[in-house]
Parts: structure tokens; sequence; C-alpha cells
């Protein structure tokens, strides 16, 4: 028995994006200056055209097409595997961890989590988490001297 | 041509910094190009960062040497693991992989080295050879040409994106509306900034190319477990795969000219070679029935061809700042961020153009004997486990975001991007074009506008400029190929239909 498609896709998603900014920056364009709106509207104005013409040739082919099974339902891996969403979330976490307790801590919590999400142990993924960050810290840091976030609290102490 | 100035110039890219820069990228670029799925996109952008610090001459060779070194490495794992190292090696696998399963790997291998190096030099002579008639046609082109080259760079780069052209088209279009963030080049008018200082100058190439190809990548990993792939043991003679190269010089000659014909055509890269300079050669050759069997003329053709351009695709590059493919839009922006202006002034005394160029002819011979030496090495590197790699891949796109401007606001940027990098690698999209339009957005965008100051606003200035009509009714013609030749079918056959009926 297969599952159907569902209308609702990522892609599908991305081209309806796709039009509401082309649609806003169409018509955002319109109180600029006529050489900063000029092209902005006319490349605007394709791109919307041609996102609608995909996402109505996507619709029409969505309901005369045959039920076909879940793309990740097939993709699926057995092993261990992060999924995308989660590894946003933990980007967004490295974002947070480093903006309060800066860079190095940033990326050990990260990497470690991430490695261990992805199969490895849990004192191989802290050993590798924390040669990692002191790599990424002495060549960026201290080869490059880029100045790293230290973290919002290390100025409270 | 100037003597003394090539002189300077090789001792320039010969100082030992460019050394050892060149030797770094190389090496560096010899391992993600082992790396199955990772090409020169991804391995240019990864380290676009770390050239922040170097000096323009010495950051340009080692992207180069990393663009050179990752192409040459991506055959390896086409011939070894039968999965393309990256867009420019598909071709590569079709006859290298027969040789590898024969037991005959090293034989494929040495013969991919020769040719990859032949067609380097090949490249090379072409750029050299090509760049002063080009520059001085760059010369004589105004505005209104130079926004249709772009506009036919992305047209070219849309229609390439493997029958996805209204993709291609979209995400050219989605490029160039991001790159309108920020000031208009011409009034310095602020848009769509939403009032927001960090956009206000727009939004960073590094910090989107490296969402949208390092960062989704490794989102895209990180859904397999495991390792790579195991690796095939190199078996077979390499020197015999070498001297087979020099002799067949026709294939050889025949396969150069197209790589470097596709190079010089801005955005078509190095897919389009790979395959084109194949079916070009199994339609020349006398025994065609062996191609796709394990013929070593299968590996040589799509091999000289792809790294004849690479170095192609130097060629519109530099001279007319229109980018030959995705990776040089990459390295152009790379110039553009140490300030260096891009076009004939490159060339003039006290351009780094010809040290550039001699870093191009470094950058042949280093992928080839590190390459030599290092392969049995280096192909280790496919039995990294995922659960190491992705994260270091995440880590360094997070870190390289960050140093552009030592902003956070920049890692956000990425995340985005590599959210929608993975999607759109998910449905087929070609990112590429996303970043074709973003890096030409400005270029297109400002002479389009001087253009039409200058024909008083008339659109029609576009078309009575015999350049820029050509120019234009090249890019109308790219763009509606995929469909004219079906729409032509239909009519020949609605037109039969009745005769058919009759008879």
């Amino acid at each position: 028995m297969t599952r159907p498609e569902r209308f609702w896709t990522l892609e599908r998603a991305l081209l309806i994006l796709s039009i509401v900014v082309s649609g806003y920056m169409w018509y955002a364009a319109q109180s600029y200056v006529l050489t900063a709106r000029r092209f902005p509207q006319l490349v605007s104005a394709i791109v919307f055209a041609l996102s609608v013409y995909l996402l109505v040739v996507q619709v029409i082919a969505w309901q005369r097409g045959p039920a076909t099974d879940n793309e990740e339902s097939k993709e699926a891996d057995k092993g261990p595997v992060l999924h995308w969403g989660i590894g946003l979330l933990l980007s967004l976490g490295f974002l947070v961890c480093t903006y309060l307790f800066g860079i190095g801590t940033g990326l050990l919590a990260f990497v470690t989590l991430c490695s261990k999400m992805l199969g490895l142990r849990w004192p191989g993924a802290i050993i590798y988490g924390a040669v990692f960050s002191v790599m990424l810290w002495f060549f960026f840091g201290v080869l490059l001297t880029i100045p790293l976030p230290e973290g919002a609290l290390v100025h409270l102490f | 041509m100037d003597f003394t100035l090539w002189t300077d110039a090789s001792m320039t890219a010969l100082q030992p910094i460019n050394l050892l820069y060149l030797f770094l990228g190389t090496v560096f670029g010899l391992f993600i190009g082992a790396l199955p799925g990772l090409g020169p996109l991804f391995g240019v952008s990864l380290m676009l960062p770390v050239t922040f610090y170097m000096e323009p001459v010495t950051a340009i060779i080692f992207l180069i040497a990393i663009h050179c070194a990752c192409a040459y490495g991506d055959s390896w794992a086409s011939i070894l693991l039968n999965t393309p190292g990256g867009v420019g090696t598909v071709a590569t696998g079709w006859d290298g992989y027969q040789l590898a399963v024969q037991g005959r790997s090293g034989y494929a291998l040495g013969i991919s080295a020769m040719s990859s190096l032949i067609g380097g030099l090949l490249g090379w002579i072409g750029l050299i050879l090509l760049s002063p008639p080009l520059t001085k046609l760059a010369l004589s082109m105004g505005p209104a040409e130079y926004s249709m080259t772009g506009l036919l760079a992305l047209s070219l780069l849309s229609l390439a994106a493997a029958g996805e052209t209204i993709k291609g088209m979209i995400l050219g279009g989605l490029g160039l509306m991001i790159s309108f963030v920020g000031q208009d080049p011409i009034s310095g008018t602020s848009r769509f900034t939403f009032g927001s200082l960090y956009i206000e100058d727009g939004f960073r190439t590094v910090s989107v190319v490296l969402g949208l190809f390092a960062a989704a990548e490794a989102l895209a990993m990180a859904q397999k477990s495991g390792k790579i792939a195991e690796i095939r043991k190199v078996t077979g003679q390499l020197t015999e795969g070498l001297l087979e190269v020099l002799r067949r010089p026709a294939s050889v000659i025949r396969s150069g000219i197209a790589g470097i014909l596709l190079g010089v055509m801005p955005a078509l890269g190095l897919s389009t070679a790979n395959i084109v300079a194949y079916l070009v050669e199994k339609r020349s050759s006398n025994e065609p029935e062996k191609f796709g069997k394990g013929h070593p003329a299968g590996v040589i053709a799509p091999e000289v061809a792809k790294n004849a351009c690479v170095v192609g695709d130097l060629i519109p590059t530099f001279t007319l700042g229109i980018p030959g493919s995705s990776t040089t839009a990459i390295l152009m922006a790379a110039l553009m961020i140490h300030g260096v202006q891009i076009g004939p002034s490159m060339f003039q005394p006290g351009g780094i153009g010809y040290t550039v160029y001699a870093g191009v002819l470094l950058a042949q011979f280093a992928f080839f004997l590190l390459g030599l030496l290092s392969i049995r090495w280096v192909m280790r590197v496919v039995t990294i486990p995922y659960s190491i790699l992705v994260p270091m891949i995440l880590g360094l796109s997070f870190i390289g975001a960050y140093s552009d401007r030592n902003r956070l606001s920049d890692v956000i940027v990425t995340i985005a991007f590599g959210a929608v990098g993975y999607v759109l690698k998910k449905y087929g999209w070609p990112p590429a074009c996303l970043v074709l339009g973003l890096v030409l957005g400005q270029i297109i965008e400002s002479n389009f506008s001087r253009a039409l100051l200058i024909g008083g606003g008339d659109y029609l200035v576009f078309l009575k400029r015999p350049i820029s009509l050509t120019l234009f009714a090249l890019t109308v013609l790219f763009l509606l190929s995929p469909y004219i030749g079906p729409l032509y079918r239909k009519l020949v056959t609605r037109q039969a239909e009745p005769l058919k009926n009759a008879g």
C-alpha cells in the first residue's frame, strides 16, 4: 500500500515564498527613485510570473498524477542520522551558546552533540568536540588574529 | 607581449608564501575532490573566508589551486567508486570505472592525471592567447553590452541546469533580487532593508555561498549513516596510463578545444565540457562500440576537456568581469572583497593579472605531482565517518561566515541559506544560478541603469547597438531553445496528420 504524496512539500513552500518575496519587492520598489526601482521591478515581475507558472504546473500535475511514495520514507537510512530540522535547531543553539558563552563553548557543545547524534560515543564525541574547537580557535583566533566572540556573559564576571 | 611584466609576475608567483599556499590549496583540493559529491564549488566556498587575511595574489593563487586540484581529484571518486566526485566528472566514470572493475584502476588514474595536466596546459595556452583580444573587446563594450553579457551568462547557466530551465531562471532572478537589498549602485538609495542597519550593505556573498554549498551539503550528508565508501585498491600500471594519453594526440587536441570553447562561454562549466567532449570523442572514434566498456579515449576526452574548461572559465572572468562558471563567480567575489578591479585594468602595469596567470600554470603542475604522489593516501578520506565530517563542515562554515565581518548575524544568514540550499538540493534545483545572480547583480543593474540614463530612459537602447542586440537575441534564443524543439515537432506532426488521414 503506497502512501499518497502530500500536496505541501518544501519545494512548493519555496515557490510560494518566491511569489511572496517577488510580489513584495515589486510593490515596495514603487516608492523608490526611478534608477533604484526600474531593474528590481523588472526582475521581480519575471520571477513572480515564473514562480506562479511553475506552481500552477505542479498543482495540475499533482491533481492528475498517480499516488506515489513519500520521498522521505524512501530515503530513510537505518543507521544514526540527523534530521535536517534538528541540524538547523542545533545550529541555532550554537548561535545562542556562542552569543552567551563565547565561540569555544559554542563549538564544543555543537560539535559534541552533532557527532553524538550521528553515532559517535560520548567520550569520542567530547574529545572530538574539544580537539576541533581548539584547532579552530588556534587557526582563526591565533594565526589569523580574528577577534572571536568571547560571550556576553564573560563581561558579567 | 611584455616579457618584463611576465618575468616580474613569475617572480611574484614564485615567492615562498605563494608557493606555500599553492601547496596547501592543492592538498586541500585533492582531499575535497576525493570525497564523492563535493566538487570545486564546495572547496572554494569553504576556504573563501580563510583568504580574507591574505594578500590578493596569495588569496587567488590559493583558491585557484583548490579549484584545479578539486576538479582533478573529483575524477578519483568517479574512477574508483563509480560516484562522480563533482558535476564535472560524470562522463569520466563511464569508462574509468569499467577500467577499475577490470583491475586496471592504476592505468585509469594515470590517464586521468596526464589528461588533466595536458588539459590544464591547453587551457592555459587558451587563456594567454584569448585574453588580449577579449580585453580589447571589453574596452569597446559599453553599459548596454555589459548588462546584456551578464544576462546571457545567467540564461546559459539556467539552460545548463539539466532540464530545469525555469527553476534556474527563478533562482537566477532570486539571486538578482538578493543583490538588490542594500544601496542602489547609481543613486545610493537604501532599498528593501526594513530599516535594518545590518542589511544596509546588502547580503554578504560569503555567508550566502557558505550556506548554499557547505552547510546545505553537510545537512544532506547528515541524512546518511556510517562512512562514505570503502576504498578500492589501486591496481595496474600508473605509468602505462600516463603514456597512453601521449599516444592519442588527436583526442587530446579535440577535447582540449571543446573544453576551452565551453570555458569561454560565460556560465557554461565543467559538467557540460565533460559530457560534450565524451560524446564528440565517441562520435569521431573508429570503435564507438567499445565506449562505456573501458575505452582509454573515454577517459582521456572528458578529463582533458574538464581541465581545459577549468582554466578556460577564467578567460571571461578576468577579461570581461563575467564569470565563466559558478566557481569562478566565487573567485570573482574573492577578488572584489580584496578590492581588485576585475577586467582590463588587471593587465595594466601594477595589476595582478599576469601573476595570477603564472599561478594558474603552477597550479597545474602542483596537482599533477602531488596527486600522483598522494593518491593512495588521499583516497582514505572516503572512510571518514559522517559523524566526524558533518560537524567539521558545519563548524567551519559558521566560523568562516563570522570571520567575514566579525558579526554573528552573518552566521544567521549562513544557517538560513543552509536550509534553503538543502531544500534546493533535495528537489534538484540548481543553487549555482542563485549565486551567479547574486554575484552578477550589481554589475548587471548598474550597467542596465547607466545604459538607460545614456539612452534617455528608452529601453530600445539595448537593441540599437549591434553587440548588445546580438547578446540580447542570443539570451532570448538560449532561454527559448528547450521549448522551440518540441513546439516545432508538434507543429510538424499536426500538419502531417491531415495528409496522413487523406492518404
